[in-house]
């Protein structure tokens, strides 16, 4: 839990990152709001991420999720919000913190990687290289939200 | 007069059990009348209200023609149109394919066959509606997975109509 106390003294301290536990007396289940960078079809969005710390923390990593089907991404499950990112599994360190995973997830967004796809039909889309349908199914998806 | 008395009691019975059996079948009778008509109205009504999400593959008929009124079709939240490889969406050519730009992101174009499956299959509207001879590929077998029933057309035109 000290762990946890410096990570949320680091974050309260700098005014640009919207990563912030549901109480200051819990700081097992946090929330992140992040950015659609530029240039790709989440430009102009804002999603949340749901963050809940295990026990084990910071040997084992957080678990992190999106809002259920608000994030098509090929490395998202679109129903469930799931997330399939290395660090999020057998590639986390406990040298890597909350800061540092939210904005891994952040960077999938403008980096999709189509050899682990939760998103069965925009990982054909970007096998094929058909960046133009993956672009305008995305963006269907998050202007049908709205 | 017991002999009689019975006999009175099991012919009221015998009544009662006819009129009842009379009741249940004029009862029978009449429900599986409205059901036929029910089913005659079902046949009637046209597909556009059997399925209420569509998936449309604009193929080059169908973007050729200047009378199907997109701008009209596109108004309504259920409907998706995916424009395969090669094929032009003609947003400005003629004055009835103006879409409304809060519209245009129900437009999905594709640069491959594969992605416009693709995109049918993660749509997973009701309907999916298109041309095969026209889209010049047979439908992938397991689309039927994805959706509920598919309209395979020879004319378009007819079917936007009914959409509309």
């Amino acid at each position: 839990m000290s762990r946890l106390i410096k990570e949320y003294k680091t974050i309260n301290a700098q005014d640009d990152i919207l990563l912030f536990p549901e109480t200051a007396d819990n700081l097992n289940n946090w929330t992140a709001m992040i950015t659609g960078p530029p240039n790709t079809p989440y430009e102009g969005h804002d999603f949340k991420l749901y963050i809940s710390i295990p026990d084990a923390y910071p040997n084992s990593p957080p678990m992190v999720k999106f809002h259920r089907e608000a994030m098509p991404h090929v490395n998202v499950n679109y129903e469930t919000g799931e997330i399939c990112l290395d660090i999020l599994k057998g590639e986390w360190s406990p040298v890597y913190n909350l800061l540092y995973t939210v904005q891994s997830i952040e960077r999938l967004l403008s980096e999709p990687n189509a050899d682990s796809p939760l998103n069965l039909e925009l990982g054909i889309l970007m096998r094929e290289g058909d960046k133009t349908a993956y672009d305008s199914l995305v963006r269907y998806y998050l202007q049908r939200q709205k | 007069m017991a002999p009689s008395g019975r006999r009175t009691s099991t012919s009221r019975l015998i009544g009662y059990g006819a009129a009842l059996t009379i009741a249940i079948g004029t009862t029978a009778w009449l429900l599986w009348n409205s059901s036929k008509d029910e089913d005659k109205d079902m046949r009637a009504t046209n597909t556009s209200q059997l399925y209420k999400s569509k998936c449309i593959i604009v193929t080059n008929s169908a973007s050729d023609s200047p009378n199907i009124k997109w701008a009209k079709i596109l108004a309504d939240p259920n409907v998706v149109l995916i424009i395969p490889p090669k094929v032009e969406f003609p947003q400005s050519a003629y004055e009835n394919h103006v879409v409304d730009s809060k519209d245009i992101y129900k437009i999905i174009h594709c640069n491959t066959m594969a992605g416009v499956w693709a995109c049918v299959k993660s749509l997973k509207k009701d309907e999916l509606v298109l041309n095969s001879n026209d889209l010049g590929e047979n439908v992938p077998v397991d689309i039927v997975r994805y959706v509920k029933h598919i309209s395979n057309v020879e004319d378009m035109t007819s079917v936007l109509d009914e959409v509309e």
